[in-house]
C-alpha cells in the first residue's frame, strides 16, 4: 500500500479529501529510524512533508516499525506541534506568551482573524492561505507582541499595522540572509561591525541589516570585518550595530534600519581606494540631495561614555555565563577558543579528577538554575554514586515559562559552552552518553547546537576520544514538539524515550534511574553553561557573587512594561528594585510599576513596594513567588492581576498533561472561575473556592507542574484580593477585563473620523466635525480607535 | 525496615510499596487508578496516606515503605483529602448511577434490570429484582401512581415506558404460579416483632423486616389483607387470587398471621410486647380512645409518632402508616414501611436510628442537545405499548417484551460495581462542591465490542491503556490528548471492537467507574447496527 486517501478532516474547516502518497514514509523511516525513541522525529517528518499527519501515513509508519499504534497516536495527539487536520498554506502563531499577553496579544489575534475573515470556530481562511495559531512564547519578549509568519517573525506588532504585516511578508521574498559566517577576515582591518541575528534579533530585523552591512562593506571595499556575534542581550535596541575601530573606541547604534548602514558605515571607515571613496561621497552627495529630510542619526550610545542611561543597563550586569557577549562569534569554534574557550575542559579533562570537579562545583554554591535551585554539586554527587554500566547526561532547554528567554538566547549565542559545560559534567559523574532536549519553537538554537556538535566532533572535543584523554561522550539533541510539562525532569526524559510527556511519581529520581531505566543527570542550560567560568575561575570567585545560599549570578529575562527589556545576568543579591530601575530604566510612558511576575506560570508576584527583595531564592519564596528559571515580566497599573492570574491558569491549564486528578480538574475549575471574575460572573464564596482549589491542587499533584500551578492564583491573592473583591463585584479596578469596560468617546472629539475609518467593525459611524459615538454593542475593544485618535478623546470608562 | 500503619507495627525486609504493606496487615487502602498485577501509575490520588514522622503524605500505591514511618491511611486530613479528590472526579463525571426512573422511585425499585430481564424472557430474574425492594408488587401495582412512568427519560422522545404495567406483568406471572418467588431473607436473628395491622404499611414493614431475618407476627382485626386498599383504592374487596396469592410468599417467608384479633382493652400493646422486641402499630387511622383502649399514652390530639422513625413515647413500640398521617398515596405506605424496617432493626442492633440512607447517586442532570437521541439510539423507536385489558389481565408475553425493547437503559451497569460511587458513598463526597461550568457531552459507544464505552464516566486511570498493552491487543486503548481533555480511546481512531479484541472482558473488570462496562447482548433493535461508525 503506497497510496491511499485520509478523509479525515478537522472539525472545522478544509474539509477536504487528500491524496496522500505515503511511500515518503518509507524513506523517512529508513533515514530516521524505526525505533520507538524515532517516534517524535519521525513525526515532525511527516508533518513537514504533509503539513499535518494524515492518517494513513500514521498507518503505514506502524507497519514500517515496531512503534504500536497505541503510542502513534498517544504521542500524536500529546504535543501541542502535531495537528491531525491539513492547514493553510502559511500559518500565522501568534505569540500569547506572559509579554505578549500583556501588550494585547489576543487583541492581535482577534484583528488578524477579522483581517483574514476567519469564522468562529475555524483557523483557516477559506481560500487555504493562511491559518491562525496561538503559541505559548517565541522567546521576543522585548519585541511583544510577536507574531511569526511561516518562519518570519514579526515584533511590535499593532493592531492597526496587521493588514501592513500580511501584505509585507507576502510582499518579501526570503529575506533570511545566511547564518553565521562572517563576511571578511582581513590581515588589514582597521575595524569591524558587529551584530547579533539570533531569534530575537531577526525579529527585529537583524537580518536585513546584516545583509545590507555585508552588501555596503563590499560594495565600497572597506576594510573592515562583518562579524556575527552572540547576543548582548540589548534587546531594547535591537537590531543593535556595534563598530569597533581597532585601537580607538567601540560605537553602538541601536534599532538600525538597514537604510542607515551606509551612513554608519561611512561615519566610521573610509573606503580603501580614491575610487570606491570618491563613488561613496557622490553616493552620500546623491542621497542628501534627494531624500526629503537630512539623516538622523539612530539612537547611538558609545561605550567610552559613562554616565549615559542606557549604559546603566551594561554596567549593572556581571557576564558569567554570558560573558563575551556581544563580542563572540556564536558559530565559530575558533572564536569560542580564542575567547578562553575549551580551557575548562581542557582541564578537567587533563588534570582533574572527577570528585575535584563535584568539590569545586559545590563549593562555587551553584544551584539548578531552572528554577527549583537544588545544588548543582550535590546533584552531580548523587548521579556519580549510581551504579550503572551507562550514565546519561541531560541538558533541559525546554524552556516554557512564556516571558522567558534565558535559554534560548545561551544556547544561540554561546552554543560551545553549553557543550562545555555538558563534557565537563559527563566527566565529573561518567555519563558517555547525552541529550539536549531543546523546545520545538527554538529552530535556531536547535540549528546552532547541531551545529556545534558536528564541529566539536569534527575537532576532537566531542567523540570517541576527546582530547586524546580517552573520554568518550556522544550528544544529540532531541526537538522537543510542543509540551510545557518537559521541562519536569522525568516529563523530559519519557519525551526522548518517544513517549507521551507525562511525569512519574519520584523516587526513583533520574539520578538512580532516569533514561531507559539508566542512572541520568538532568540539568538546565543556564546551570551547564556556568561550568566552564567556575572552573576557570575558581569555587569562590563565583561563591563571591551573592547572598545568602544563593550565589553566583542569574541571568533574567526582562520584559514587559519595562523601558529597557532583554536579556541580563546580574549577580545574586542585587535587589528586584536595582534591577527594575537602573537596568530596566524603569516603567515607560509615565506609568507606574505595579508589580513584578517571576516565575511565571509558576511564580507569583512582587508587588512594588515589596521590590527591595534581593535575588535570593529563599527570599523571593517568602515573598511567595519564585526565583523561577528568570522570566521576569513587569507590571504596570493599567494590568489587572485577575487578568495576569487567569492568564497564567489558562497557560498551565492547557499544558497540564491531564494525569493527576488534582491538576487535571483543579486547574481548569480555577480557571473558570477566574474566567467568570474577568467577566463580571463572580458568584459569593468564589475566592475561598480558589483558595481550596489552591491548597488541593498544590498537595495532589505529582510534579511542579501542578504543584506550582496555584502559585499566580495564590500569591495575588495574597496582596491584591481587594481586586478580586472588585471584580466579583462587576468591576476591574485597572479597566482591563473586557466584558466590564466600554470605550468612550469624550467631548474631545472634533470629528476628525480618523476613528471611524479605522474601526473594523464599524462600530463607529462615520460623523466628519461632529462628535463621534461608539456604539457599544459593536464593539470588540480592539484598541485601535484610542490608538489613532489624534487628540486623545478616547477614554476606557467602566461598564 | 520497622515501621507502623495505622499504630500496627510491620517488619520486614522486602521492597514493598506502602499498599502492599498495609494489605499484609489486612488494612485496605482506597485505590482507583491501580490493580494489583499493573503497573502503578500514580494518577487518581485517592490511596494518599500520611506518614505521621514527617507530616508528609504519600500516593500509597507508589511510594515505598522506608523504615520509621509511622503511616495513617484513615485521619480525617486523609480523609477530607480523599473526598476532595473524588469530589474534583465527580465534577467531571457523566452519567446516571441508577436510571431516572430507579431514582424517582420511592422504595428504588431496579426498574431498567426488569426490564431487560422481561425483554429477554428472564422471568424468573425479573421477580427476584422486583421482590428484592417491592413487597406485595401484585397489589402494589394495580394502583400505583407510578412515579417511575413519569420520571421516564423516553418521555422526552415520545412517551415513558409503562413500567408499572411491566412490573405487574412479572408479577402476576409469578403470583399465578404454584410456587411463587420467595424473596432471599438474612439469616435469623431471633428477634420477634409483633405488627398490629395487615394493611399496606403492616404488610410492606413485615416483609421488609422478614428480609431482614426478623420473626414477625401481624395481628389484623379483620379476616383478610390489605387494610385500606380496598377501600381506598378498589372500592371493594380484592380479589381472592390475589390476596392469597401475596399472603402464600408472605407466608411462605415465615411470616405468622394472626387474623380476627383485635388489639384493644382486651388484648393491649402491653400484651404485645410480653412475646415481641418490638411492636409496630401499622392499624391505620385511630382515634386517640381507641389509642387508650391498647394502652398507650394519648392525648386529645392522638399520640406523639415521630415521623420519620416511627418512635412513641413507649419503649419498643413503633407506630407508621395511616396512623401517623391517613389518605397518602399507596406507595407512600410502602416506602414508609421501609425505613421503619430499617429503624426497627437499627433499634434491635442498639445503633443510632437513621433509617433508610440512599447511596451516593450520581445525576447527569439536563440533557444537552443531542444526548437524547444517544439514549433513543439504543432503543426501539415503537410507540408506547399498554395493554388492551388493562384492567384484569394486563399485558401479554409478547407486548411486555415488546414494550420492554424500548428501554433506554439509562442506568450505569457498573453501578453496583463501581469504586468511585463506592467511594464516593463512603467519604460523603457531593457532586456539585466543584461544580464547573457546563460538562461534558454523554456518549456511549457500543460498536459490537465486548464492552460498552461511556467516555464520559472515565477518570482517566489508565488502567484499559495498561491491559490492551500487556495483552498486545493491535489497536489497544491509549491516551488521547492531554489536559482535562484527555481521553482514552482506541489507537488510530479504529471501532471499539477492532481495539477490544482479546480482552474485552478484562477491561471490563479493571475499569474502576462504569466507563467500560459488560456490553449485555440486548435483543433486537436495541444492539447498534454493524456499519461502520466513528466513535469520536
Amino acid at each position: 500500500m503506497s497510496e491511499a486517501v485520509a478523509t479525515k478532516t478537522c472539525p472545522g474547516t478544509c474539509a477536504k479529501t487528500q491524496a496522500v502518497d505515503v511511500s515518503a514514509v518509507d524513506e523517512m523511516v529508513k533515514r530516521i529510524g524505526g525505533r520507538s525513541e524515532d517516534l517524535i522525529p519521525l513525526l515532525q517528518a511527516i508533518q513537514n512533508k504533509f503539513n499535518y499527519l494524515p492518517p494513513p501515513a500514521l498507518e503505514r509508519l506502524c507497519e514500517l516499525t515496531d512503534i504500536t499504534p497505541d503510542a502513534v497516536t498517544g504521542v500524536s495527539t500529546f504535543y501541542s506541534q502535531f495537528r491531525h487536520y491539513p492547514v493553510g498554506k502559511h500559518i500565522i502563531q501568534t505569540c500569547v506568551g506572559t509579554a505578549c499577553h500583556v501588550s494585547g496579544a489576543n487583541i492581535i489575534d482577534d484583528t488578524l482573524r477579522q483581517h483574514l475573515k476567519i469564522k468562529e470556530g475555524e483557523h483557516t481562511t477559506e481560500d487555504g492561505q493562511f491559518t491562525t495559531e496561538k503559541v505559548a512564547c517565541l522567546g521576543c519578549c522585548m519585541l511583544a507582541p510577536v507574531v511569526q509568519i511561516d518562519d518570519v517573525i514579526y515584533g511590535n506588532v499593532e493592531p492597526w499595522n496587521v493588514p501592513k504585516t500580511i501584505t509585507d511578508f507576502l510582499a518579501t521574498t526570503e529575506a533570511k540572509g545566511v547564518d553565521g559566517e562572517d563576511l571578511v577576515e582581513l590581515k588589514n582591518a582597521v575595524g569591524d561591525v558587529r551584530l547579533c541575528t539570533c531569534t530575537g534579533c531577526a525579529a527585529g530585523g537583524a537580518h536585513e541589516v546584516f545583509a545590507e552591512l555585508r552588501k555596503v562593506v563590499d560594495e565600497l571595499g572597506l576594510p573592515v570585518g562583518v562579524r556575527n556575534v552572540g547576543c548582548s542581550g540589548i534587546s531594547f535596541q535591537t537590531p543593535l550595530v556595534e563598530v569597533a575601530v581597532y585601537n580607538e573606541a567601540r560605537y553602538r547604534y541601536g534599532r538600525v534600519k538597514p537604510g542607515e548602514v551606509r551612513q554608519i558605515l561611512a561615519k566610521h571607515f573610509r573606503p580603501a581606494n580614491w575610487f570606491k571613496r570618491t563613488g561613496a561621497r557622490i553616493y552620500q552627495l546623491l542621497d542628501d540631495l534627494l531624500s526629503d529630510e537630512a539623516w538622523q542619526p539612530p539612537t547611538r550610545f558609545s561605550k567610552d561614555v559613562r554616565g549615559g542611561d542606557d549604559m546603566r543597563y551594561v554596567d549593572s550586569q556581571k557576564r558569567v555565563v554570558t560573558e563575551y557577549s556581544g563580542e563572540l562569534n556564536p558559530v565559530n569554534i575558533e572564536d569560542y577558543i580564542a575567547h578562553e574557550g575549551f580551557q575548562a575542559m581542557e582541564k578537567c579533562l587533563k588534570e582533574m579528577e572527577p570528585d575535584e570537579i563535584i568539590k569545586i562545583v559545590s563549593d562555587s554554591g551553584l544551584r539548578g538554575r531552572g528554577g527549583a535551585g537544588f545544588p548543582t554539586g550535590t546533584k552531580w554527587g548523587f548521579a556519580k554514586g549510581a551504579e550503572g554500566d551507562l550514565k546519561y547526561i541531560i541538558c533541559n532547554g525546554d524552556e516554557g515559562d512564556p516571558g522567558a528567554f534565558m535559554d534560548r538566547m545561551i544556547l544561540e549565542s554561546f552554543p560551545f559552552r553549553v557543550l562545555e559545560g555538558m563534557v565537563i559534567a559527563a566527566k565529573a559523574v561518567g555519563a558517555t552518553e547525552g541529550y539536549l532536549y531543546i523546545r520545538a519553537e527554538y529552530p535556531l538554537a536547535t540549528e546552532r547546537i547541531n551545529n556545534a556538535i558536528a564541529i566539536c566532533e569534527e575537532r576532537g572535543y566531542l567523540g570517541e576520544d576527546i582530547l586524546g584523554t580517552g573520554m568518550k561522550l556522544k550528544l544529540k539533541v532531541v526537538e522537543g514538539a510542543g509540551a510545557f510539562v518537559c521541562g519536569e525532569e522525568t516529563a523530559l526524559m519519557s519525551a526522548i524515550e518517544g513517549g507521551r510527556g507525562m511525569p512519574r511519581f519520584r523516587p526513583p529520581f533520574p539520578a538512580q534511574s532516569g533514561l531507559w531505566s539508566k542512572p541520568t543527570l538532568i540539568n538546565n542550560v543556564e546551570t551547564l553553561a556556568s561550568i566552564s567560568w567556575i572552573i576557570r575561575h575558581g569555587a569562590e570567585e563565583f561563591h563571591n557573587f551573592g547572598i545568602g545560599k544563593s550565589r553566583g549570578t542569574k541571568t533574567f529575562a526582562l520584559a514587559g512594561k519595562v523601558a529597557r527589556g532583554g536579556l541580563i545576568e546580574v549577580p545574586m543579591g542585587m535587589t528586584i528594585r536595582e534591577i527594575v530601575e537602573d537596568i530596566g530604566g524603569g516603567v515607560p510612558n509615565g506609568r507606574k510599576l505595579k508589580a513584578v511576575l517571576m516565575g511565571g506560570p509558576s511564580g507569583g508576584c512582587i508587588p512594588a513596594h515589596l521590590c527591595n527583595v534581593p535575588v535570593d531564592f529563599e527570599a523571593i519564596r517568602e515573598l511567595g513567588a519564585i526565583m523561577g528559571s528568570g522570566g521576569m515580566v513587569l507590571l504596570d497599573d493599567t494590568d489587572c492581576m485577575v487578568d495576569i492570574a487567569r492568564y497564567f491558569m489558562e497557560f498551565t491549564q492547557d499544558e497540564s498533561c491531564g494525569k493527576c486528578t488534582h491538576c487535571r480538574i483543579g486547574t481548569k475549575r480555577m480557571l473558570e472561575i477566574l474566567t467568570r471574575l474577568c467577566e463580571g460572573r463572580g458568584k459569593k464564596g468564589d475566592l475561598e473556592k480558589l483558595e481550596t482549589l489552591a491548597g488541593i491542587t498544590i498537595e495532589g499533584s505529582l510534579c511542579g507542574l501542578g504543584k506550582t500551578a496555584p502559585n499566580p492564583v495564590s500569591s495575588s491573592l495574597r496582596y491584591y484580593r481587594e481586586e478580586y473583591e472588585a471584580h466579583i463585584n462587576g468591576q476591574c479596578p485597572s479597566l482591563k477585563c473586557m466584558p466590564l469596560i466600554r470605550y468612550d468617546i469624550t467631548d474631545t472629539c472634533f470629528g476628525c473620523t480618523r476613528c471611524a475609518q479605522h474601526c473594523p467593525t464599524d462600530a463607529i459611524p462615520m460623523n466628519p466635525y461632529h462628535h463621534h459615538v461608539i456604539q457599544d454593542g459593536m464593539c470588540t475593544r480592539c484598541d485601535i480607535c484610542l490608538q489613532v485618535c489624534p487628540v486623545d478623546a478616547i477614554k476606557i470608562v467602566p461598564k | 525496615m520497622k515501621l507502623t500503619i495505622d499504630n500496627q507495627e510491620f517488619e520486614t525486609d522486602e521492597e514493598l510499596t506502602i499498599y502492599q504493606a498495609a494489605k499484609k496487615l489486612g488494612i485496605d487502602i482506597p485505590v482507583m487508578c491501580y490493580q494489583e498485577g499493573y503497573d502503578y501509575f500514580t494518577s487518581c490520588m485517592m490511596c494518599v496516606v500520611k506518614d505521621n514522622k514527617t507530616g508528609r503524605t504519600h500516593p500509597a500505591c507508589s511510594a515505598s515503605i522506608a523504615d520509621g514511618m509511622e503511616i495513617d491511611t484513615q485521619c480525617e486530613e486523609i480523609r477530607e483529602a480523599r473526598k476532595m479528590t473524588l469530589e474534583l472526579l465527580l465534577s467531571d463525571h457523566v452519567g446516571d448511577c441508577e436510571a431516572p426512573c430507579q431514582r424517582v422511585c420511592p422504595i428504588h425499585m431496579e426498574v431498567p434490570r426488569m426490564i431487560r430481564e422481561i425483554m429477554n424472557d428472564q422471568m424468573e430474574d425479573a421477580i427476584t429484582t422486583i421482590r428484592k425492594d417491592m413487597p406485595i408488587p401484585s397489589l402494589l401495582e394495580r394502583y400505583c401512581n407510578a412515579p417511575c412512568e413519569k420520571g421516564c427519560r423516553r418521555h422526552q422522545h415520545d412517551a415513558g415506558l409503562s413500567i408499572r404495567e411491566l412490573t405487574r406483568h412479572a408479577a402476576d406471572w409469578d403470583l399465578r404460579r404454584d410456587e411463587p418467588h420467595i424473596p432471599e431473607l438474612k439469616p435469623s436473628t431471633g428477634k420477634k416483632i409483633a405488627i398490629v395491622g395487615a394493611g399496606p404499611t403492616g404488610l410492606s414493614t413485615a416483609y421488609y423486616l422478614a428480609q431482614k431475618g426478623h420473626a414477625c407476627t401481624v395481628f389484623e382485626k379483620s379476616d383478610r389483607i390489605g387494610g385500606r386498599i380496598a377501600d381506598e383504592f378498589i372500592q371493594g374487596p380484592i380479589p381472592d387470587w390475589l390476596a392469597e396469592g401475596e399472603l402464600k410468599v408472605l407466608k411462605g417467608m415465615g411470616i405468622d398471621f394472626q387474623f380476627n384479633v383485635e388489639i384493644g382493652a382486651e388484648r393491649p400493646v402491653s400484651a404485645l410486647l410480653e412475646n415481641a422486641d418490638v411492636v409496630l402499630l401499622a392499624c391505620g387511622e385511630t382515634p386517640p380512645d381507641a389509642l387508650e383502649a391498647m394502652g398507650l399514652p394519648a392525648t386529645e390530639k392522638g399520640m406523639k409518632i415521630h415521623i420519620k422513625t416511627g418512635v412513641t413515647p413507649v419503649d419498643n413500640v413503633f407506630a407508621g402508616g395511616s396512623i401517623v398521617k391517613p389518605g397518602q398515596p399507596l406507595i407512600k405506605s410502602v416506602t414508609i414501611a421501609k425505613n421503619l424496617a430499617a429503624c426497627i432493626t437499627e433499634h434491635l442492633n442498639n445503633e443510632p436510628l437513621v433509617g433508610i440512607i440512599e447511596k451516593y447517586n450520581h445525576q447527569m442532570g439536563r440533557l444537552m442537545t443531542g444526548e437524547l437521541e444517544v439514549f433513543v439510539s439504543g432503543a426501539n423507536p415503537i410507540p408506547r405499548l399498554k395493554p388492551e385489558d388493562l384492567a384484569e389481565n394486563g399485558f401479554c408475553p409478547d407486548d411486555a417484551q415488546l414494550e420492554a425493547t424500548r428501554c433506554m437503559h439509562c442506568d450505569c451497569r457498573a453501578k453496583d460495581d463501581c469504586k468511585l460511587r463506592d467511594y464516593s458513598d463512603e467519604y460523603g463526597a457531593k457532586q456539585t462542591e466543584f461544580k464547573g461550568e457546563g460538562r461534558a457531552k454523554h456518549e456511549h459507544i457500543n460498536q459490537n465490542a465486548g464492552a460498552l464505552y461511556e467516555p464520559g464516566k472515565c477518570i482517566k486511570c489508565g488502567l484499559c491503556v495498561r491491559v490492551t498493552q500487556v495483552a498486545g491487543e493491535d489497536f489497544g486503548f491509549t491516551f488521547v490528548g492531554r489536559g482535562f481533555d484527555v481521553k482514552a480511546g482506541i489507537s488510530l481512531n479504529k471501532r471499539l471492537d477492532e481495539g477490544l479484541r482479546k480482552v474485552a472482558h478484562e477491561v471490563v473488570e479493571a475499569c474502576p467507574t462504569g466507563a467500560l462496562s459488560e456490553n449485555e447482548k440486548l435483543n433486537g433493535s436495541s444492539t447498534e447496527p454493524a456499519a461502520p461508525k466513528d466513535h469520536q
